[in-house]
């Protein structure tokens, strides 16, 4: 009986030992993870503003309905009651009321009415909590830029993914005592650190702007029967993006919403009451999605042979109807006889053999190292998610010296070829492009991101002679569309082709583009326009759409039209007889794109501008008949010499 | 009546003899008890709106009035009780029968008379009541039981056991069978007996679980100690067999809390926020283990050993076989319960509803033990007589 005392207290004081002594902190630390409840603060999410401060997406506390299945006592009747109010169904609410859980969501974040309505039934065990929710209150408005924000507010995509740390802040914490029933005790705070609000971001976006260039592209969409689009404005000085439309036509049965509300008629005989409105595109097409430039990369091959000194504008080249590389016949757009073509001319008229010949004397080598310094081939500064680096060609073959010139067998971002058309607008030197200037933290300061760093890629004076160029481009050549007198526009039109799936391209599918200056003489505005997947050819409906998008920017900014500025030296003005759009259709704007009540209306609405020209010029971009191209020309005296005349009735 | 005179002149000669030591020890244990409620059950009453002082105050009063009946015990010479033993046990099974027929309800368990805003749990009483009855008998044995004296001793025990077991409280039910055996241990069972005894024992544990015949709760109870985890967790939480479980975790956290040195007196966070069910009564040792620690709970443990060794000391002293089997009796009583509560607690022993002598909040427990200690002052206090 003694043995078995003594071994019954040994027992009970080893084991007082091994609890009490040797895992003591084990059970301390349970303990504590039962009577200490850390409560994560959430952090209120920074908003997106525009350059003007406007907000394009911010957070608003909202009311997540929650319940506590332990606490519901008659599941049925609770979920009958609700199911209404959240637009639930019965059956999804019942099973989530039953779950052996002390913690199930019901409706995150649902507006204030249907919160009151919820918290009026007064049901056991269903609660309510507070939650972040993004609003954006621009709608659609530049959707692909701004990306979505998750339920738990993370970033999903886009500006609201790649800046999420910056906007997210970081969530506090405190750690507080709780009974067992997990009521806090009073003075049983532990520890409490405040969330850190997030950043505001600032982009170098211009709502307004935004907004017209969506119109804008949205109606070009339509009136070319394209699949999709894109319209970037940007400002020449400092790359910043001031604008970047991105729309699709949406799928068979979408039910996405329009992107921007625009009047948009049906299409003759269409048996539909309402004209298929284009819908925010997917991801941000204009960083992510390539095409082949066609011949707005003949800029870069230009530049390139200019800088190079392998030609000088006045050279005059012979251009056969037909011109055979490595055994590939390559034609113009139109058929003509053997033309004496100037350098001015050849891109005037987007002659492809004589852009074929140019880079003939230009060379691979010196081809690609300017292809690399435009900015083609790798991802912009701004890192889009997703941005794609455009496609060089990866294989070297006999006709790629034909191809490549001309913007085939090459695939860019539009926002690469943006900023090479930038580089011209700024006397050569690329600025890179720029879409976040600063984030405003919680104080209210601002913070600028630093500038990405410039780089000179041809001479001021070969920026000056291709500026020359594409004014002729406009004046008289492929890009009349993009008129925009008073001003001086500097520009260049584009037809790429669109890639088939079998290999070779797709027969009546194009992407046709076009991306200039504006005013040519200081550039202030550079625009670039996509239209993709259009059957129509050419500047069509890209030219007009600049136009607009360009006009809607100087008005924007106040910027006045420049005086005329001789043309750079040494380079010949586009011979008369030679814009005739033989290389490539001029933009002749299509009919229901370039009727003044679906493109010019704006001007009239807009007199308080106080550019007093430019009141007096409501009709641009003149609507242009072909057969009478150009006829905004008919001032232009017909001779190619002396001082250029295309000056306007006033000079603003 | 010379007898009586005889009785009177002796008196105080025998009050010398009066085991000092275990009275401050019960004393002592009685007073860290209060304490140990106290700390227990104040926050509790306060956020009811009570006075904290409710529950102590009320344990005070018992372990005053336990000291007035210990006291009262031991004035009676013990060899009276064996006189009485008849009256003392049967009035013991009449108080089980009464309190199932008009007891008072709580816990699922019928086994307290309500008088005014008092409990009486009979029960405890019957456990001293038992030690007189089965150490009278065996005592008039004179050490050696035969084969029907042990029918009379096991059936003696067994209507209280049965008794105690409807109520039920099984607990308690065990605490007869611990002072049984060791009565018979002392008080001349032979060896074949016992080990007769023992064979019978597995039969009837072997046919208990296997027959159904413990509640499923009683089952879990006990079996819940084996594998209980150290951490409460939702799965816990939800399952029917994690109540015990969660019982047992949370004892297992309060003590492991306090370490060493404890977290002191009143500071205790698991017993300020009354994490462990029945923390003022059957897991008061939580409260001690949260609060005071290694150092502590070891003290308070020394402090029964105490109890138990001057209980062995008095069996061994008594001058009689009767002295030594009440001493026994008592010694396996506060052994046992003292052994299978902070067992439990610990999880060293199946969860059975036993108070800590002394300790433990109420006041038939309280006064019992004290009956009990009072028992053992008799026979130490009567050695020479």
């Amino acid at each position: 009986m003694f043995l078995l005392m003594a071994g019954a207290f040994a027992a009970i004081c080893a084991k007082l030992v091994m609890i009490q002594g040797v895992h003591s902190a084990q059970y301390l630390a349970s303990g504590g993870s039962e009577w200490e409840q850390t409560v994560t603060l959430p952090a209120e999410r920074g908003a997106i503003l525009d350059r003007n401060g406007y907000e394009l997406a911010m957070s608003v506390p909202q009311t997540t309905i929650y319940a506590d299945p332990r606490q519901v006592q008659d599941p049925l009747a609770e979920a009958n009651a609700l199911a209404p109010i959240l637009g639930l169904s019965v059956t999804t609410l019942q099973d989530d009321m039953t779950e052996d859980a002390g913690f199930v969501y019901l409706a995150r974040t649902v507006d204030d009415v249907t919160a009151a309505r919820v918290a009026k039934l007064n049901l056991a065990g269903v609660y309510s909590l507070q939650e972040p929710k993004r609003f954006y209150p621009a709608g659609q408005l530049a959707q692909p830029l701004l990306g979505s924000v998750g339920t738990d507010g993370n970033g999903l995509g886009a500006l609201e993914y790649k800046y999420n740390s910056i906007l997210a802040g970081t969530p506090g914490k405190s750690i507080e005592e709780i009974d067992p029933q997990g009521n806090p005790l009073p003075g049983g705070l532990q520890q409490y650190k405040a969330p850190v609000a997030g950043q505001d971001l600032v982009l170098s976006i211009d709502e307004p702007l935004q907004y017209e260039a969506e119109q804008a592209l949205a109606q070009a969409v339509v009136a070319a029967n394209a699949h999709g689009g894109i319209a970037l404005l940007m400002d020449s000085k400092t790359g910043e993006i001031l604008a970047a439309a991105q729309l699709t036509m949406p799928g068979p049965g979408s039910t996405q919403p329009p992107a921007v509300p625009v009047a948009i008629p049906p299409p003759p005989g269409s048996a539909t009451k309402d004209q298929v409105q284009p819908v925010e595109a997917a991801s941000a097409s204009a960083f992510t999605q390539v095409y082949e430039p066609g011949s707005v990369n003949k800029l870069v091959t230009i530049s390139a042979a200019l800088q190079t000194g392998v030609i000088k504008p006045s050279d005059v080249f012979s251009i056969p109807n037909s011109y055979s590389v490595s055994g590939t016949v390559f034609h113009d757009a139109e058929s003509h006889p053997t033309e004496h073509w100037t350098v001015t001319d050849i891109l005037a008229n987007s002659s492809n053999i004589g852009t074929i010949q140019i880079a003939q004397r230009l060379g691979k080598t010196n081809l690609l190292n300017y292809i690399n310094d435009f900015g083609l081939g790798s991802v912009t500064d701004v890192q889009f998610p997703g941005e794609s680096a455009g496609i060089l060609p990866s294989y070297w073959s006999g006709t790629s010296i034909a191809d490549v010139p001309i913007g085939q067998g090459i695939a860019v971002t539009a926002i690469q070829m943006l900023a090479a058309y930038n580089t011209i607008a700024n006397g050569g030197v690329y600025v890179p492009p720029r879409l976040v200037d600063a984030t405003i933290d919680g104080q209210g300061r601002e913070h600028s991101l630093p500038m990405a760093p410039t780089h000179r890629v041809v001479s001021k004076a070969v920026a000056a002679e291709m500026t020359t160029m594409l004014d002729e481009v406009v004046r008289v050549g492929t890009g009349t569309a993009a008129n925009l007198d008073p001003y001086t526009v500097a520009g260049k039109t584009g037809t790429g082709l669109v890639p088939s799936l079998t290999g070779g391209y797709q027969a009546g599918h194009y992407v046709a583009s076009f991306a200039g200056f504006v005013p040519a003489e200081d550039p202030q505005i550079t625009g670039m326009v996509v239209v993709d997947n259009t059957p129509d050819y050419g500047a069509a409906a890209s030219a007009p759409t600049f136009a607009t998008i360009a006009r809607d920017a100087l008005q924007e900014f106040n910027i006045p039209p420049m005086p005329k500025e001789p043309p750079a030296p040494g380079v010949p003005l586009a011979t008369p007889e030679s814009a005739t759009g033989a290389g490539e259709i001029a933009g002749s704007p299509l009919p229901g794109l370039a009727t003044p009540p679906s493109i010019a209306p704006k001007a009239p609405s807009t007199t308080t501008l106080p550019v007093a020209a430019f009141t007096t010029t409501t009709t641009v971009p003149t609507p242009v008949d072909p057969s009478t191209v150009p006829p905004t020309t008919t001032a232009v005296p017909p001779t190619t010499t002396g001082a250029r005349s295309r000056s306007s009735p006033t000079t603003g | 009546m010379a007898p009586g005179s005889a009785h009177r002149r002796q008196q105080p000669s025998l009050w010398r003899h009066l085991d000092v030591t275990m009275i401050l020890g019960v004393l002592l244990i009685g007073a860290f008890g209060c304490l140990m409620i106290y700390t227990a059950t104040r926050d509790d009453l306060e956020s009811a709106g009570l006075s904290p002082l409710y529950y102590v105050e009320k344990q005070a009063i018992f372990v005053l009035i336990g000291l007035g009946v210990m006291v009262l015990v031991a004035a009676v010479d013990y060899r009276r009780y064996r006189d009485w033993a008849a009256p003392i046990y049967g009035f013991s099974v009449f108080l089980l029968v009464a309190v199932l027929a008009v007891g008072h309800k709580s816990k699922g368990a019928q086994a307290w008379f309500q008088i005014g805003s008092y409990q009486l749990e009979p029960s405890e009483f019957v456990k001293v009541g038992l030690i007189v009855a089965l150490a009278s008998y065996c005592a008039a044995a004179k050490g050696k039981l035969s084969g029907r004296g042990l029918l009379v001793v096991l059936g003696l025990s067994a209507v209280p056991f049965a008794l105690i077991y409807k109520q039920p409280d099984l607990g308690t039910a065990l605490v007869l069978a611990a002072v049984l055996i060791a009565v018979l241990l002392i008080g001349g069972a032979s060896g074949r007996h016992l080990l007769a005894l023992g064979g019978l024992a597995v039969i009837l544990a072997i046919g208990v679980v296997h027959f159904g015949v413990l509640r499923t709760y009683q089952q879990e109870r006990l079996t819940s100690f084996v594998d209980t985890p150290d951490q409460v967790t939702p799965a816990l939480l939800s399952s029917t067999a994690g109540a015990n479980e969660y019982n047992l975790a949370e004892s297992k956290i309060t003590i492991g809390d306090g370490g060493i040195t404890g977290q002191g007196i009143g500071k205790g966070t698991q017993t300020n926020l009354s994490y462990v069910p029945e923390q003022r009564t059957d897991f008061i040792f939580t409260a001690v283990g949260e609060q005071v620690g290694l150092i502590g709970s070891g003290l308070l443990l020394a402090l029964f050993a105490l109890l138990v060794w001057r209980t062995w000391r008095a069996a061994i002293l008594s001058k009689d076989l009767l002295g030594t089997l009440m001493c026994v009796g008592v010694l396996a009583m506060l052994m046992f319960q003292v052994f299978e509560n902070v067992g439990m607690t610990m999880g060293i022993m199946p969860v059975a509803g036993i108070p800590l002598p002394l300790m433990s909040y109420g006041g038939s427990s309280v006064i019992a033990t004290f009956a009990g200690v009072g028992l053992v002052l008799n026979v130490r206090m009567r050695r020479f007589t």
